[in-house]
């Protein structure tokens, strides 16, 4: 234990709220304003997890998004949430949190014997070893050693959100350069929208400025589209995805401050300079009892003060420069000033306890147990590099600064390499104004700061990490170079340095530095590799807020009389209506509910729901002419109140859908299309109403205004007559296929005399609010003639009974009207959609799969929907079993099916295949019932 | 510092049979029909840039599309407008049999449909929510949204779930 809560300070805590949590079942305590990280650090926790591949001991090295080893898991079961760095994570009540790493815990890791192993663990050992016999056996293995947390096997309890934003400047960072930017922005009349990730602003923010903290910048896109995340944790509600995009978008976020390279500098107790001080001032958290600085410019000078006023034993500052500028003011404070002098390694085993300084008074050795270093900064590109922008080495810096902007970019502050707090507010001013003023997108700011030191080397470059959360050292970028590697794009696949979580955000810049130095080269040349979203670890679920899942995951579609059904004790199906399958009493399977609601309408009376069927009307001088044009019925030659069954095709003469067309002026027509290609048909007509054929007509859909009920069967007109609907008293002065239209209860209804189940059928339409009205009159009605309501199923049967095809189902993407029985191709006069096609030598070729009726041998046993014919050798299919049943009407199974020459076919025996079971069945013409059609006319 | 917009209340009320009815011509192919309709209206038609106006009787006309309008409150329009279009190129229907109008109000309602809104007072836009096509309509901070009346339990169920909005009873 080193760390501990200092007895005062602390800007950013609440003393006087203690939180009590969990961490790998300790019970410890922190104070409100805590982040995990920093109460960890409070109760002396050290280790906070293992190495990736060594499994050596990590400790917290930073703040907010500089962190690299403290990943813990949040929570536990559903809950769990893994991958979160500790800095990120405030603490609160009852917070349970966990180190994934680590076996059997992760203060004592059997998995350290890695290390020991080191020499055999080189980068990519396991391309080379495990490649005999087979990778796939080993990948278990290696992936449960090495893997950073568990994702939890339980669906997510909480709520995610997408929301959108639009604004005329986005700024991401609430920095002093950010802050300096939005009031500048504001103040020139632009509505601006500020994002920071962490809980609270570096200062006041402008006033009419917006702002959404707890707020990750995640990607940025083209056309300055930004993706960020808000933390919410409120109820059950956990993250909100932003949509965010901006006419300019102003980047102020700031940089990282980097490691420094030497034996050990995993350990824990070596931490950012920056961070140390952080710690101390925000949250009134000692790191350490003895702290060694090891720095390379001026900032950490400030750290060091600041750790010896919270009464911190600061050992020494160990400079890398000769003559530090503050060197004296350190010495005056009592502070050795080691110059010129830089770390060769860490001591310790499982945390720092001392480190061995090399320089102009030779090597020794310090006690210490918190090293604080301050390698040098690297301003945060990674959004820069998302949005498309160049990026330029600055040796100066000795890290990668912005370029060239690809979009409407501005960035400021310390991210633009800016470090001093002046010129950062400056030049967060500048950036907006020359946004405000239309300027081009320029380059940064001047460069300001010290130059970044060279890289120390380290005394066994095993043990030398350049990136700590994948366990890559300066050994395996050596065994890279060795190898050839040349791009950094590949060197980082091969040793995978930059590839964690952090995205290389501590060791990408370490990585090319150290890179150009085992090549003798310039960090320019090699360039970094490049950033993608997401910038921080999200939860998959927060980027897929707006798609929701369980019963939300698509839009559904209830009937107008869905109550009614509800209350018949319907069972639902979901065809994006719920439509009823069929009307169970309890204990009856769906099968025995659909052969008797079938038989009822054979031979009583049946009612059922048609409302999703598509009804668009077609209304205008030329709507009949139009209608000749797409269809194959010639609706123009239908009279005013009859209708006619009409078949749609595409150009190639393909059937697209079919149903009956009814006129219900002479400019007025009805087009009935399924209700599966509803959408697609009226797509359809107005495609080719507005780009090939703008005749005198308009078009509309309906479907959604009229509520349908079909009452069918024999005992159909008693029903409708019953119910009030007034119906010619003759049979032949309303026949089959006709319209009319008529009142009930003073509520306009339309009805359709027309039948897809073969009996004498009624379709009688009215507005859909009275659509329940509509279903309990006819019920009432239907009662004396026993009525029941049949559903999907029982309408299967029906229409396979009498031959009648469901386009889609019983056809296929070749399938044309003569294969069905209708005519002969292109006898119709005049011209029409796919006639010419229909006309072509293809259409009338032999071999063609055309529609016919199977009767199985064995009558009891439908055939499978799918299963081919099969016949010859090796058994080349001849067609397949389109729609299947079993026929209580006929106490026998039958099915319709596409088949080779099928019309000339029947009465010959087949073989049917499927899956492995061979059926044989009779070809028979594909009207099993009633084929005269003397039930429709009755 | 602005609140977190998670504390944002929408409130709704559903309005399963509203006053609506619905006009399709091409305004731009028979200047005679338009010039009946727009008789009868009393008022210029909407267009894709004014594309909600108000008629002299206090109906509101409201732009869908190119040959597509809906009237709320049309009153005494709707007889009218369909002998308007008799014999022409025109359909005049009860559009309130097929939409169903939700009313949405509260402080969360700008922050979260606002970046669709496109001008300020009255004004309205076809635009995309919950997955579907909606009609939206802003009055100063509300917005009544026309949906498919088979979709109605649908977006109902969504706004409940995912929005927690508090349903009203119907006014």
């Amino acid at each position: 234990m080193s760390g501990f809560r200092l007895p005062r300070g602390g800007d950013g805590i609440d003393r006087s709220q203690p939180l009590t949590f969990r961490y790998n079942g300790r019970t410890l305590q922190g104070f409100a304003g805590d982040t995990l990280a920093s109460a960890l650090l409070a109760n002396g926790v050290s280790i906070v997890g293992r190495g990736f591949k060594y499994h050596r001991p990590r400790g917290v090295i930073g703040t907010g998004f500089a962190e690299t080893n403290a990943l813990v898991q949040l929570g536990e079961g559903a809950a769990l949430t893994p991958n979160m760095p500790a800095t990120l994570v405030p603490l609160r009540e009852g917070l349970v949190a966990s180190s994934p790493t680590g076996w059997p815990s992760t203060r004592f890791d059997l998995g350290r014997l890695n290390d020991r192993l080191a020499a055999l663990l080189s980068a990519g050992f396991y391309y080379k070893t495990f490649i005999w016999p087979n990778w796939h056996w080993f990948e278990p293995f290696i992936r449960r050693a090495a893997g950073f947390g568990t994702a939890p096997a339980l669906p997510d309890p909480d709520r995610y959100e997408a929301r959108e934003r639009h604004a005329d400047v986005l700024v991401i960072g609430g920095g002093p350069a950010g802050l300096a930017a939005a009031e500048a922005a504001h103040a020139a009349g632009a509505k601006v929208l500020l994002v920071e990730a962490d809980t609270r602003l570096s200062g006041p923010l402008p006033p009419g400025v917006e702002a959404l903290t707890r707020t990750t910048a995640l990607g940025y896109y083209d056309a300055n589209f930004v993706t960020a995340v808000e933390e919410i944790d409120t109820g059950a509600l956990r993250q909100r995805l932003w949509k965010l995009r901006a006419a300019q978008v102003v980047i102020a976020t700031g940089a990282f401050e980097r490691p420094m390279l030497f034996a050990n500098n995993d350990l824990p107790g070596v931490m950012l300079a920056s961070a140390v001080q952080t710690y101390i001032a925000r949250y009134g958290v000692a790191p350490g009892k003895a702290v060694l600085f090891a720095t390379a410019e001026d900032a950490a000078y400030a750290a060091a003060f600041a750790a010896q006023e919270a009464g911190l034993a600061v050992r020494a500052i160990v400079d890398l420069r000769p003559a530090p500028p503050l060197a004296e003011q350190a010495r005056a404070r009592g502070i050795p000033v080691h110059a010129g002098s830089h770390v060769c390694a860490a001591r310790g085993w499982s945390r720092v306890r001392g480190a061995v300084i090399d320089g102009p008074d030779g090597a020794q050795r310090i006690g210490c147990d918190l090293i604080a270093v301050s390698g040098g900064w690297s301003p945060a590109v990674q959004l820069f590099s998302q949005s498309g922008g160049r990026t330029r080495h600055d040796p100066a810096l000795g890290g990668f600064v912005p370029d060239k902007a690809a979009q409407p970019t501005h960035v400021c502050g310390l991210a633009a390499g800016l470090r001093d707090l002046d010129e950062a507010v400056a030049s967060g001013r500048a950036r907006w104004l020359a946004a405000a003023r239309g300027d081009a997108p320029t380059a940064p700011l001047p460069l300001a700061g010290p130059p970044a030191p060279p890289l120390p080397p380290g005394d066994n470059p095993k043990r030398v990490f350049v990136d700590l959360q994948t366990d890559v050292t300066l050994a395996d970028l050596e065994q890279a170079t060795r190898e050839n590697y040349r791009s950094v794009e590949h060197v980082k696949r091969y040793t995978v340095w930059g590839m964690g979580v952090d995205q290389g955000r501590l060791s990408s810049t370490n990585g090319v530095a150290a890179l150009a130095q085992l090549r003798g080269d310039d960090p320019a040349a090699l360039g970094t590799t490049k950033y993608r979203p997401p910038f921080a670890p999200v939860a998959i679920a927060a980027l897929a807020a707006d798609r929701p899942n369980g019963a939300l995951f698509r839009p559904w579609q209830l009937l107008p009389a869905h109550d009614w059904h509800v209350a018949q004790g319907a069972v639902f199906e979901d065809f994006g209506h719920l439509r009823p399958s069929h009307y169970p009493p309890a204990g009856e399977s769906m099968g025995a509910a659909a052969r008797r609601e079938a038989l009822a309408v054979r031979g009583n009376v049946g009612i059922m729901d048609s409302s999703s069927f598509g009804k668009i009307e077609l209304k205008g001088p030329e709507a009949g002419r139009f209608l000749d044009l797409i269809s194959l019925g010639r609706p123009s030659t239908i009279p005013v109140g009859r209708a006619r069954y009409n078949l749609l095709c595409d150009e190639l003469g393909v059937l697209l859908d079919d149903g009956v067309i009814a006129r219900l002026a002479d400019d007025h027509f009805l087009l009935n299309a399924s209700s599966g290609h509803a959408a697609r048909v009226r797509g359809w007509i107005e495609d080719w109403h507005q780009c090939q054929w703008p005749l005198d007509l308009v078009t509309r859909d309906v479907t959604e205004e009229w509520a349908v009920l079909t009452v069918a069967g024999p005992k159909a007109r008693d029903v409708v007559r019953a119910a009030g609907c007034a119906l010619p008293p003759a049979s032949a002065d309303f026949p089959h296929l006709s319209v009319a239209e008529a009142t009930l209860d003073g509520h306009r209804v339309r009805i359709q005399r027309v039948s897809f189940t073969g009996e004498l059928s009624y379709e009688i339409a009215i507005a859909a609010p009275q659509a329940g009205m509509l279903a309990d009159r006819l019920w009432e009605a239907g009662q004396a003639f026993g009525m029941v309501p049949f559903g999907l199923e029982a309408l299967d049967i029906l229409r396979i009974e009498k031959g009648f095809i469901h386009v889609g189902t019983d056809t296929d993407g070749a399938t044309i009207p003569a294969d069905i029985g209708w005519g002969k191709p292109g006898q119709r006069e005049g011209d029409y959609l796919g006639k010419r096609s229909l006309l072509h030598p293809s259409a009338s070729k032999t071999g063609r799969r055309q529609l016919v009726g199977l009767e199985p041998l064995e009558r009891q046993e439908p055939l499978p929907v799918g299963a081919h014919v099969v016949g010859g050798s090796p058994h080349p299919s001849q067609g397949f079993v389109t729609s299947s049943c079993f026929s209580p009407t006929l106490d026998r199974a039958i099915a319709l099916g596409l088949l080779a020459d099928g019309r000339q076919r029947h009465g010959e025996m087949v073989d049917i295949w499927s899956e492995g079971r061979a059926f044989r069945a009779r070809v028979v013409a594909p009207r099993f019932l009633d084929p005269e059609g003397a039930r429709l006319h009755v | 510092m602005s609140e977190p917009v998670a504390t944002e209340a929408v409130h709704f009320h559903v309005d399963s049979m509203p006053a609506l009815a619905r006009l399709t011509f091409d305004p731009d192919r028979d200047s005679a029909l338009t010039r009946a309709i727009t008789a009868v209206l009393e008022a210029p038609l909407p267009a894709p840039t004014v594309p909600v106006a108000t008629q002299a009787g206090g109906a509101l006309l409201i732009w869908q599309g190119p040959h597509d309008f809906l009237i709320e409150t049309p009153g005494a329009l709707l007889p009218a407008l369909e002998q308007a279009g008799a014999g022409k190129s025109a359909l005049v229907g009860d559009a309130g049999a097929g939409l169903v109008s939700f009313t949405l109000s509260g402080s969360g309602v700008a922050a979260r449909l606002d970046h669709d809104r496109p001008g300020s007072g009255l004004c309205s836009r076809v635009t995309r929510f919950a997955a579907l096509r909606v009609t939206a309509v802003w009055r100063d901070e509300t917005v009544r949204l026309y949906v498919d009346r088979s979709h109605a339990a649908y977006v109902r169920q969504w706004l409940l779930d995912r929005w927690d909005a508090v349903e009203m009873p119907a006014s």
